[in-house]
């Protein structure tokens, strides 16, 4: 899931100074599960912002997933009752809104942090950088562009100290957890084919990255 | 997707247990009820008329009280077993006793120093008995505690009589350590290891560690004088499993014990707890308790699920104290599955309703509003202490289900202090829903200062017999 963090609580206030009718808008996906960004949050925010300045409207609601038209279509009359929206979905979702209401404007509440999963109650932890050319068959099923500091594609540097990654105590080597789970798996032998230089053309630094299933798009007018 | 209000219950008996007693337990139970009996070891006697399951390993359990569904492994097969109640009689491996036996023959006076921390209240009697057996033989004894326990049959009286005797009754927290207070309750001592400094000075001798006798409990040699370490429940490693599946480990509240767990449908037969119970009593408990659970089948609960909002988060089915939630199909939303809060097991304690990240949570007959609440209290304990002080409140089935969306909504212009109304530390029925209600205020509190803004929310904790007066002044503030 994409997780969220609420943005630090001036920064909003600042954001939204000088606007007397506010809307802040939940999303039901993953800002819900990672518990920045549902219903309880944003009327959370919405309170709080009222309570600083009672003489403004702040008022809060959520649609499924903010980052669908037809879910968007559904504020669509209460939208115009507001100066300024706050989102508190992730930046595709702030994006989402600014591109279908575009006589007002939406802002981020949340810092969009990394694809991630809940390990426990509470904490969660980057799993993925979508990097568009997953290697996840050759390693175990423990990414090394997302887990190792480096992004090292070929074993572990220098600073790997007992399964531990020099950054931080805190951080695990993903090349150690590499090493351990092919263990298991028996295949410690792909440890040993050196890895070729990653494409990264499918990654970030392609520029905006597409993807199309033409035989489900629709014609123009249809 | 329908709420059903009527259920099934299965009148099996599942008695889990390798004693005299669970042995005991199965064939009276099994005069009125289908029994099984599962244990760890070998059945020494066959009690007639009931399922026997020999090497049983508890791997698993599903459903809620009437209709539980349990995988077990038993003499080396996995099978699936349905019971609508539970009954585990416990092992325990703390023997109180033969710790003090090994000073018994001392020929000079000792000081003896016990660390006793976190004992059920049956232990901890075993102990203050002990205590005072020894100061009665001359030696210097001190105990440091960190609960002065008399909640078990003469407990005042053993308590009183301990004090008059010399032992000296020493609270943890007024006891420091160089690394902290209360250091030796919370560190398992290993052998030859030095006491913290400050604890020597305490004491006036050199303190050495010594776990011969007591393996995991560990005892501590003051050279010629002694130093006991009591700590934690001490339920044998196997049944602190079996607790842990059935989801009642830390779940205790002592107002139940020793027989009913705060999850319904299942019963603990507990030794270390209060006054041990003759078989008879404990018979005699058991069956009325069956027999209430059955009378139970039309249970009422106030939070409810609403399908088309919940995300599957998961933070309902994680937190519940009282393993009440599941997945169930058919929901109207994105996944065709929404979390179920079955009533069977809900205790109301509203903790899945306060932490819906989705506010997905209903709660059903919302009790008296008022439109300017200062008070957010339960309605067990903080709505009756404020019966008739004018003081306005919003009452909900328990504090611990009170959520930082219902406190923002009790703001209004003006107020500066918002209270919030909770059982005292330890006291909670529901695992630590007051701790999670502390944590929710603490984060409001923190977001407020962000914003500089004046309000906070005050946790005020009170228990049923505090004095109304006295209460309403705390929270009126005044």
């Amino acid at each position: 899931m994409i997780v969220g963090e609420l943005k630090p609580l001036a920064e909003i206030k600042n954001m939204v100074h000088g606007y007397r009718r506010i809307l802040v808008v939940g999303c039901g996906g993953c800002v819900t599960v990672c518990q920045t960004g549902g219903l309880q949050e944003a009327e959370t925010l919405a309170r709080l912002l009222y309570m600083d300045d009672p003489e403004t409207t702040v008022e809060s609601l959520a649609v499924p997933r903010q980052c669908e038209w037809e879910f968007l279509e559904q504020l669509k009359t209460a939208i115009p009752r507001y100066e300024i929206v706050l989102s508190t979905a992730c930046g595709i979702g702030v994006q989402a809104m600014n591109e279908y209401f575009r006589g007002i404007q939406t802002l981020p509440a949340l810092n969009t942090r990394f694809l991630g999963m809940p390990v426990q109650h509470g904490l969660f932890v980057e799993r993925c950088q979508a990097c568009g050319d997953c290697m996840l068959h050759r390693t175990g099923g423990i990414c090394p562009v997302a887990r190792c500091s480096k992004n090292l594609m070929n074993g572990p540097c220098g600073g790997s100290k007992n399964g531990k990654c020099e950054i931080s105590p805190e951080i695990d080597c993903a090349w150690q957890l590499i090493y351990e789970r092919l263990k298991v798996l028996d295949q410690l032998e792909r440890l040993l084919a050196i890895q070729p230089p990653k494409d990264w053309s499918h990654a970030r630094d392609g520029g905006v990255r597409k993807m199309a299933r033409e035989d489900l798009m629709l014609d123009e007018g249809e | 997707m329908e709420y059903p209000r009527t259920f099934q219950t299965n009148p099996k008996v599942l008695v889990w247990g390798e004693s005299e007693l669970a042995s005991r337990l199965a064939e009276e139970i099994g005069r009125q009820h289908p029994v099984v009996w599962a244990l760890p070891g070998e059945a020494v006697e066959q009690p007639r008329g009931i399922t026997v399951l020999p090497n049983s390993r508890l791997i698993e359990v599903a459903g809620a009280a009437g209709c539980f569904s349990l995988q077990i492994e038993t003499s080396g097969s996995v099978i699936r077993q349905e019971a609508g109640t539970i009954v585990v009689v416990l092992e325990l491996e703390l023997d109180v006793p033969a710790a003090f036996r090994t000073i018994e023959e001392a020929d000079q006076p000792l000081t003896i120093v016990m660390v006793v921390d976190g004992v059920r209240p049956g232990v901890f009697r075993e102990i203050a008995e002990g205590a005072l057996t020894l100061a009665r033989r001359g030696h210097r004894v001190f105990l440091i505690v960190d609960e002065v326990q008399v909640g078990f049959p003469d407990g005042e009286e053993i308590y009183q009589e301990a004090r008059r005797a010399g032992v000296v009754f020493l609270k943890d927290t007024a006891v420091h350590f160089d690394g902290g207070s209360a250091a030796c309750g919370t560190k398992q001592p290993t052998a030859g290891e030095e006491t913290p400094a400050g604890f020597r000075e305490f004491i006036g001798q050199k303190v050495y560690l010594d776990c011969r006798s007591l393996g995991d409990i560990g005892s501590w040699v003051i050279e010629a004088d002694r130093l006991w370490f009591f700590s934690g429940d001490r339920v044998r490693a196997d049944y602190r499993q079996i607790r842990k599946i059935l989801g009642i480990a830390g779940a205790d509240c002592q107002e139940y014990y020793p027989l009913r767990t705060r999850r319904k449908g299942i019963l603990e037969v507990d030794p270390g707890w209060g006054e041990p119970l003759s078989p008879e009593e404990i018979l005699a408990a058991v069956k009325t308790l069956i027999r209430s659970q059955a009378g139970e089948a039309e249970p009422v609960c106030r939070y409810e699920v609403r399908g088309e909002l919940c995300a599957l988060c998961f933070t309902c089915y994680r937190t519940c104290p009282h393993g009440a939630v599941s997945i169930r199909e058919g929901a109207e939303n994105l996944y065709g599955q929404a979390m179920f809060i079955d009533p069977r097991a809900c205790f109301n304690c509203g903790r899945c309703y306060a932490e819906c990240p989705a506010r997905a949570i209903r709660l059903h007959l919302q009790p008296e509003e008022s439109t300017k609440a200062v008070v957010l209290a339960c309605e067990n304990s903080g709505g009756p202490l404020l019966e008739g002080s004018g003081i306005p409140k919003l009452l909900f089935p328990c504090a611990g289900g009170i959520g930082i969306t219902d406190m923002l909504r009790a703001w209004r212009p003006g107020i500066e202090r918002l209270v919030v109304m909770t059982c005292r530390d330890g006291k909670c029925q529901h695992r630590d829903g007051g701790k999670r209600l502390k944590l929710r205020a603490e984060r409001l509190n923190r977001l407020f200062r962000l914003l500089n803004n004046p309000v906070r929310i005050e946790v005020v904790q009170v228990s049923a017999q505090d004095r109304a007066d006295e209460v309403w002044r705390r929270v009126s503030g005044l």
